[in-house]
């Protein structure tokens, strides 16, 4: 038995898009209400026999400090985040590349993923793909790369002792790559292969189809296809790769075992500037209203991925904290949320069903989605309507917005838990462009919403008839037909 | 700086470089392990790098212990573990109880007129059905739905969530540290006095649960149908989510049955792993804990999977992409065998330059992905070592399969160079150090190995015993277990596109 256990877990995340982790710093003391000697003596007599309420249990004070990460603009340009971590002898690097799929040229979707996978695979200006492999596996080094929308993230991890070793390795791989053409024509053939394979899990399939529909006319709905993919030269990767790779739209988070000191040293002349720099034209915002119709996307299964997209305050606005509250209420807080409790709980129609908020710079995205058995299909879509049109409408109760208060500020010190997250909330804060205040005020900001405020943004916001809605499902049997489709976007292949 | 500067350093080191076995010996030497005299085994481990605490509890129940016809209960019990307890999520018991009573005799009636099949009365069933919503909804006066999540998470929980697997289910949670006495509080509740409330509308939502990992997936239906086909006697063979038709009639009092067998605290272990005080934590898990009486440990089943002499194949048709599943029997842990197999997964599958990612992926093009668990479904009795591979447009599957039999003979025939051994060795040993590195991570092995083996010790001892495998133990292995005699074969095929022209 190896030691990563597997478990089947209770609730399905899989399909959730990674959140922007919401950044959050202060410094926490609980009331301090130690019990007398008495009290606690009652209390032990009590619990022998039956347990005593949890809301009157004490607590002792919590008083913690937040370490601070340490930020330094690099000679080359590059912007450094380091924090140190003494225990246990590893390095964490990570990389953030202001580039991602939305930055694919209309014609190319899939370039920017293509270009960072061939940069990992297809060997570097001193190691051919195979030879790097063994390298960083002889030597236990992990290097892998991500690419999200809007950023790229190249990742290493470590032991100490191959620190020298990882990090020449893992510049060559963003300075130098070779792009050997045998092996970026492997990677096209697997990425092929992958989106081969989108349809046959309903709900990778549903989530694409949504973005393509939500992010309509905008790069980010631009999806990656088999002949956008398979139309992708070698040189277009090298293109690539000088248009986004250089040091002054890059950033670093360094933590682990590893003094600041030695981290600038090990990083010195690893990330040359280059002769000349570019200026990389900024995204369009995304216009998300749509018209509230139903996209149909017809597969044979029985059970139905139900979406619905509204358009929702950027990250760095005033409306954010309180919209955050709404979507905590709306469906991402939980068990005690409106559509969890109404759709799985009180109706038992679903075992996935919530929402989530993803705020970006310019933009944010409210997306609610269910899953149930096709013939209850458009009962849940009314339901989730339902939901919404009552939060849209209605003042939520104060202890709704008390307890979704309660939750995020408490549940705050977890985004802090470790150097590694720590690091990376501050860096992603000014990757975003967010001001310096943000981290440190949010807490204080979601205290401040009134359920009045949430109200306004929820009436301006939530509006079914501006919605991207999309059901993905076998629609011959669906408890009645849809009233008001709209026309789906056709596939690409 | 970004921020200013009222922020101190804490954190603070415990570990400066030890060498890798160091790291294990004092992992186990940090522990705290007690057995209550209720025989509830805690394991305490002090871990000050965050203000939190990882709070796990490993119930040895699972769906290996579910009866015929009751599939599926181990993990219904698990959800209605959440609907609250006698003094949790009401706001009357007493009156409660009269309602809760009568949606059960409903239920129950019901599920009874149901089972007479072809004779039931579907008129009655359907008035029944009407009684039940009614009663169900008159229910909710006294009925405080999701307190226990709402306790939680106003408290900042995170990872607040619970599985079940073949041998145990789980609950976790973690929490700012100082709110270790709520967990405590609502766990031993839970553990002695759970109510199950929505019983009838939950069973709804454990079979949409199945609809969404498997009637709609193909790697599901697929894993599900290949370990019926490879176990045709053990109850590993059985899905853990339960066979619908089971699921449509698992009962109040199955459950009830089932909950007062398995969980008691003689069965169960705790792991608490972060900034808390040990002392002070075991005290409160005893004020808490040692006086929920231990039960007769339940027996396990005593199906035993005979040999398999002959290789068996199934295959599924499906509108999907080709995928395959290979299994072989072999036993499981702590047996020395099942370490000597964990060095052939890792030999195969660990890292870019293993044997079958390099081969079958980057040399023959002939997959998209290949994986290997060794250990599946469960651990508790003989498994499966199992490999999983999906086929890259145009290879077919059975040519996957023959190049997967060709590096498995090879094993038999080539012994395992020094080089390779050791480089699989020392990814082994980095991967295990990465894993100490967060509460959850820690408190879910110690956990897991303390329920299973009945010592936690079995981490901490893992890299000694991974370093005696030589490549001889690797030969005599893959000679015994890894045959074609032994093996199961699963394959999902594309079902014609058109019904209308097959």
């Amino acid at each position: 038995m190896t030691l990563s256990a597997n478990v089947t877990s209770k609730f399905f995340l899989r399909f959730l898009p990674a959140f922007l982790c919401l950044a959050w710093i202060a410094l926490l003391a609980f009331p301090n209400q130690v019990q007398s000697a008495s009290a606690n003596k009652k209390r032990s007599a009590e619990v022998r026999n039956q347990f005593t309420s949890p809301e009157s249990l004490a607590y002792p004070v919590l008083e913690y400090r937040i370490p601070e990460a340490k930020r330094i603009a690099l000679d080359n340009g590059m912007i450094l985040y380091w924090l140190g971590d003494h225990e246990l002898p590893i390095i964490r690097m990570s990389v953030l590349v202001r580039t991602g799929s939305a930055y694919d040229p209309p014609d190319q979707p899939g370039l920017a993923e293509l270009s960072c996978r061939a940069m990992r695979t297809a060997g570097t200006l001193h190691w051919r793909g195979d030879e790097l492999d063994d390298q960083l596996d002889r030597h236990a080094i992990h290097i892998s790369c991500r690419t999200d929308l809007e950023l790229v993230r190249f990742s290493l991890n470590t032991l100490k002792e191959n620190l020298e070793e990882a990090v020449e390795l893992f510049s060559e791989i963003m300075t130098t790559p070779r792009f050997d053409p045998k092996k970026v024509l492997i990677e096209k053939e697997l990425m092929l292969e992958e989106i081969r394979r989108i349809e046959d899990n309903p709900q990778e399939f549903a989530f694409r189809e949504f973005r393509k529909h939500l992010y309509r006319g905008n790069p980010r709905g631009n999806q990656k296809s088999i002949p956008s993919i398979s139309g992708i030269q070698v040189a277009d990767l090298a293109d690539f790769h000088h248009e986004y790779f250089y040091p002054e739209n890059m950033m670093i988070a360094v933590t682990g075992d590893i003094s600041l000191e030695e981290t600038i040293r090990v990083l010195s002349s690893r990330f040359p500037s280059p002769s000349r720099k570019h200026r990389i034209a900024p995204l369009p915002a995304p216009d998300l209203r749509s018209d509230g119709r139903v996209i149909i996307i017809p597969k044979e299964i029985p059970q139905s991925v139900v979406l619905a997209g509204f358009a929702a305050p950027a990250k760095n606005t005033s409306d954010y904290h309180a919209f955050s509250i709404l979507d905590f209420v709306l469906g991402s807080g939980g068990f005690r949320s409106r559509i969890f409790q109404e759709i799985r709980n009180d109706l038992g129609l679903a075992y996935s069903a919530g929402s989530f908020y993803s705020a970006r710079t310019e933009y944010g995205v409210l997306s609610a989605y269910s899953m149930t058995k096709t013939d209850t299909t458009l009962r849940v879509l009314d339901a989730m309507k339902s939901i919404i049109t009552d939060v849209a409408g209605s003042l939520l109760k104060p202890e709704e917005v008390r307890w979704a208060q309660r939750s995020i500020t408490n549940n705050f010190l977890f985004s802090f838990a470790n150097a590694e997250q720590i690091v990376h909330q501050q860096m992603m804060s000014e990757y975003e462009g967010l001001p310096e205040e943000f981290l440190i005020q949010y807490r204080q900001n979601i205290q401040k919403v009134k359920p009045l405020e949430i109200k306004a943004l929820a009436a301006r916001y939530l509006r079914l008839d501006q919605a991207t809605i999309l059901i993905l499902g076998d629609e011959k049997g669906f408890d009645h037909p849809v009233r008001n489709t709209g026309a789906a976007i056709p596939p690409a292949h | 700086m970004r921020f200013c500067c009222k922020f101190v350093i804490v954190i603070t080191a415990f570990f400066l470089s030890l060498p890798p076995l160091m790291w294990a010996t004092d992992l186990e030497n940090r522990v705290h392990k007690t057995v209550l005299s209720n025989g509830l085994t805690v394991l305490i481990l002090e871990r000050h790098i965050s203000p939190t605490v990882a709070l796990y509890i490993r119930h040895r129940a699972g769906a290996v212990d579910e009866a015929l016809g009751e599939t599926g209960l181990a993990h219904f019990l698990e959800h209605m573990m959440f609907k609250g307890t006698t003094s949790i999520g009401t706001s009357d018991y007493q009156k409660e109880q009269i309602t809760l009573r009568r949606i059960s005799e409903t239920g129950q009636a019901i599920d009874l007129e149901r089972r007479k099949g072809i004779g039931a009365d579907g008129k009655k069933i359907s008035e029944a059905q009407v009684r039940l919503d009614s009663l169900q909804k008159a229910h909710r006066k006294f009925y405080i739905p999701n307190e226990i999540d709402r306790l939680y998470t106003e408290s900042g929980a995170e990872h607040f969530n619970a599985t079940t697997s073949q041998d145990l289910t789980s609950y976790y949670v973690s929490l700012p540290s100082n709110k270790i006495e709520l967990w405590a509080r609502i766990e031993a509740d839970r553990m002695t006095n759970p109510v199950f409330r929505d019983f009838y509308v939950e069973r709804q939502v454990i079979m949409e649960e199945r609809r969404q990992r498997v009637e709609s997936n193909p790697s599901g239906k697929l894993y599900e149908t290949f370990m019926a086909t490879a176990f045709q006697a053990h109850p590993y063979g059985r899905p853990t989510l339960g066979w619908s038709s089971d699921m449509s009639y698992l009962s109040e009092s199955a459950m009830e049955e089932f909950f007062r067998r398995f969980y008691a605290p003689n069965n169960t272990v705790i792991a608490i792993v972060g900034s808390v005080d040990a002392e002070t934590t075991l005290k409160l898990v005893k004020k808490y804990f040692a006086s929920i009486p231990s039960q007769p440990l339940p027996l396990p089943p005593v199906t035993e999977e005979p040999q398999q002499k002959g290789e068996r194949r199934m295959t599924l048709a499906w509108n999907a992409n080709p995928r395959l599943i290979i299994g072989y029997h072999k036993p499981n842990m702590p047996h020395r065998d099942d370490y000597i197999l964990d060095m052939v997964e890792s030999i195969l599958i660990r890292g870019r330059s293993s044997r079958l990612k390099r081969f079958l992926i980057q040399q023959e093009g002939a997959a998209e992905s290949i994986d290997i668990r060794n250990g599946l479904p469960g651990n508790r009795y003989p498994n499966l070592f199992t490999i999983f591979a999906s086929p890259k447009t145009p290879c077919p599957p059975e040519t996957l399969e023959r190049l997967i039999y060709g590096e498995i003979e090879r094993l038999k025939v080539e012994e395992v160079s020094p080089e390779e051994l050791g480089k699989t060795k020392n990814l082994l040993r980095a991967d295990y150090i990465r894993g100490l590195s967060s509460n959850e991570g820690l408190a879910e092995k110690l956990s897991y190995f303390e329920a299973m083996t009945g010592d936690y010790r079995y981490m901490t001892t893992y890299l000694t015993n991974m370093d005696t495998v030589t490549a001889d133990d690797i030969r005599q292995a893959a000679e015994k277990y890894l045959t074609a005699e032994n093996r199961t074969v699963g394959i999902l095929i594309p079902e014609k596109s058109d019904p209308q022209n097959p």
